[in-house]
């Protein structure tokens, strides 16, 4: 217990005997024995403890209320001839006190070789009895001093990182990033050219429409007959130099808010999409989706197919890239995965499919036969050899049609072969070039003793030509073609099966890649939500990681570095209305507005500022939004402030937090005052 | 008088608005009244942050939604 009352309390200075504290001269002091820190902060604790027991207490006695006014005037002493001492020691009073105290040598402590390299010093723990070094020989060792320093400069750059000037810092940290759009190169130009394509039409569209809607004013040229070329050239010379999407916002008589919906928003849309598509990093999330979204737009409202066909390819790209997946091999893979759940493959539809196929082949290529009989008839020179040929058929001169002509060509085969030549040897022998129609046997059929067909004779024209063979021969003519045809028909049914079941695969993998594009377009809200819940947590961790939880006994703020601007320590201080006037940020927007007006005029975001408030409070809105981080500026918001009650605007969104965008923005320039540091 | 943004009742209702994650949200609440000025300023800037990111996500989501 610390016996206060042996101490004077003479302007709060602790007595000179006293042993532990002296505050005598200089002199006096050289000839004391050496000042005890330990001692001395010690005692500090102790009265510090015992003033706040007595502060606590309550029904004080005078006798207490007495010691407590002491002991506050005692510590103002203490302290003041300790931070002397302090300094007189060489010691950095403030890193020591965070830091904590110095070590106590009776304890095992840290040692290190002194032989070595600074960097490659190991520190070492060792025991009281293995120290050969003197408590008040050794200083603070060099490397835990510079620990020492680097963790003061850690914490002053997170300290000063946290209050950084540039608040486009803060933004780009919270936006739900992404590197940059995936997509290949042949197809980022692909759908950059494409949005550029569409912006031109944008262009020409307004251009034609503003030159429409000012015909009034346009009489020096023959408004009436001027053709779209004209128009839009026209427009577009009238404002040479100067950026159409920007001019959509300033012409008209009350036609501007027209203009903006109609082409103005959709160019902006555009160019943003464009941007973002060729930025090379610090893309939004949203854009891949937002890009997705439009090109499907542009799909569904219809095109040519191979444009139509090329645009898909890249969406495809696009949407692949986006989501990390191979579209097609992962449709392929679920339509096999269908299929095999069938019990069926390719070889086994084949086999199920090929005697139906096989007919209709060969009914397809009778057909194509009667089709060129048919061709062949219909060329002959003139009526009179029509006519004979239908003679030589057996038919009546004069008009036929095509069925009419198959049934002649049937009959007169059937007259000259009987029921001896079956309808598809009839069709065999027409594919290799005969004309079964024009035929005819002679000699006998049979005789006794001989095989049949021996003495019969076939004559049959093939092309022009007449053959004439043996019927026997011409029965294994017949059978030759007939075998040779079947098989073709066979093969040909096969193929056209193969080709079936592979394009119905093709078809379903193309469908389902095409679902899942369809579906990865509209996946842009879920996932940006994701990505931003994900990237919320994160700070709000990192944050929480920075301030662990405090002890209620063990107050964190003992361990932070002492405030680096001592207004910031007092709590409701910082931000309060009744500091408005220091705000100034009608001042702030006035500085800027006039700085950059003069020097802005054909350059950069404020390109197009007047001179008139009322006309650039847009400009400036959007220069806000950008570079400041601060939404809710809206044009009015800037006129208000410029113009305005500017202290209405602050106050209002004081009293709502929807407006924290606007208050943190107030906070941040009241705190680092950029129009005094001519940093904006 | 206006309530300072710093006070504990504001901050109560924005990190309540902020879409924080309950276990996160229930830290920051039972931290806030043991903070100082200078802690209070470093927990705005963080909510700052997530304001922000929440602004960024309404924007992109109703953009996406409205297809353009």
């Amino acid at each position: 217990m610390v016996k206060l009352k042996k101490q004077k309390t003479m302007e709060g200075i602790p007595d000179q005997n006293e042993p532990t504290i002296n505050l005598g001269t200089q002199e006096q002091q050289l000839a004391l024995p050496p000042y005890d820190f330990d001692a001395a902060k010690k005692q500090i604790r102790e009265s510090e403890e015992r003033l706040k027991d007595l502060e606590g207490k309550k029904g004080k006695t005078n006798k207490e209320k007495k010691e407590e006014k002491n002991i506050r005037k005692a510590l103002i002493g203490m302290n003041k001839l300790h931070e002397e001492k302090l300094k007189t020691a060489g010691k950095t009073s403030q890193l020591d006190q965070e830091l904590g105290d110095e070590p106590d040598w009776t304890e095992p402590h840290p040692t290190w070789d002194e032989n070595l390299p600074e960097d490659e010093r190991e520190i070492k723990i060792i025991s009281p009895a293995e120290s050969q070094d003197k408590p008040d020989k050794i200083e603070v060792p060099k490397k835990l001093e510079k620990e020492k320093d680097k963790e003061l400069e850690e914490r002053r750059a997170a300290m000063e990182a946290l209050h950084a000037p540039d608040v486009r810092k803060a933004e780009a940290e919270t936006q739900a990033k992404i590197n940059r759009v995936e997509v290949s190169q042949e197809h980022r130009t692909f759908i950059e050219n494409f949005l550029s394509e569409d912006i031109k039409a944008l262009q020409e569209e307004f251009a034609v429409k503003w030159f429409d809607d000012h015909k009034g004013e346009l009489k020096e040229i023959q408004v009436e007959e001027a053709q779209r070329e004209f128009k839009v050239k026209f427009v577009m010379k009238h404002w040479e130099d100067r950026k159409m999407e920007s001019e959509m916002r300033e012409v008209g008589d009350g036609k501007e808010q027209g203009y903006n919906e109609q082409f103005g928003d959709k160019i902006d849309n555009l160019l943003t999409l464009r941007h973002e598509l060729t930025r090379e990093s610090g893309v939004s999330a949203a854009s891949p989706f937002l890009l997705l979204g439009y090109l499907m737009k542009r799909i569904d409202n219809g095109m040519p197919e191979i444009e139509s066909e090329n645009l898909y390819k890249a969406i495809k790209d696009l949407a692949g890239k986006t989501m990390a997946e191979n579209i097609d091999k992962d449709a392929e893979r679920k339509v096999d995965e269908n299929i095999s759940a069938k019990y069926i493959n390719k070889e086994k539809y084949v086999e199920k499919e090929l005697v139906g196929r096989k007919k209709e082949v060969e009914e397809r290529e009778n057909e194509k036969l009667i089709e060129e009989e048919w061709q062949k008839f219909q060329k002959l020179p003139n009526d009179e050899e029509r006519n004979e040929f239908l003679i030589h058929l057996g038919a009546k001169p004069g008009q036929i049609d095509k069925q009419q002509f198959k049934e002649r060509l049937y009959v007169s085969t059937n007259t000259a072969f009987g029921t001896n030549l079956e309808v598809k040897d009839f069709y065999a022998l027409m594919k290799d070039g005969y004309k079964p129609y024009e035929a005819a046997i002679t000699g006998y059929r049979s005789f006794w003793g001989i095989p049949e067909g021996v003495f019969e004779r076939v004559k049959i024209k093939k092309g022009e030509e007449v053959e004439k063979m043996s019927a026997r021969a011409f029965d294994e003519l017949v059978e030759k073609l007939r075998k040779a045809r079947e098989e073709s028909f066979e093969t040909q049914a096969k193929k056209e099966l193969s080709e079936d079941w592979d394009k119905a695969r093709n078809s379903a993998i193309r469908i389902r890649a095409k679902n899942r594009v369809r579906q990865i377009a509209e996946l842009g809200p879920e996932r940006v939500e994701k990505l931003t819940t994900e990237l919320r947590d994160r700070i709000v961790q990192e944050y929480i990681e920075k301030h662990p939880k405090k002890e209620p006994e063990s107050p964190a703020k003992e361990a932070l570095p002492p405030p680096l601007d001592e207004k910031l320590v007092e709590p409701k201080k910082s931000v309060r209305v009744t500091k408005f006037e220091k705000v100034m940020a009608g001042k702030l927007i006035d500085d800027i507005y006039l700085a950059r007006r003069g020097e802005g005029k054909g350059t950069g975001e404020l390109a197009g500022l007047t001179g008139n408030i009322e006309r650039d409070a847009d400009i400036l809105s959007n220069y806000f939004k950008k570079n400041f981080a601060v939404r809710s500026m809206t044009p009015k918001k800037i006129l208000e402030l410029v113009v305005g009650d500017s202290r209405r605007v602050y106050e209002e969104a004081c009293r709502s937090n929807d407006n924290i965008d606007l208050i943190s923005w107030f906070a941040k320039m009241n705190e680092k005052k950029p129009w005094k540091k001519n940093k904006i | 008088m206006e309530e300072s943004i710093l006070s504990n009742r504001s901050f109560q209702e924005l990190i309540k608005k902020l879409k924080i994650n309950p276990q996160q949200e229930r830290f920051l609440l039972d931290e806030l009244s043991k903070m100082d000025g200078k802690e209070r300023l470093e927990l705005l800037d963080m909510l700052i942050k997530v304001y922000e990111l929440n602004q960024e996500e309404a924007e992109s989501i109703e953009k996406l939604r409205n297809n353009l």
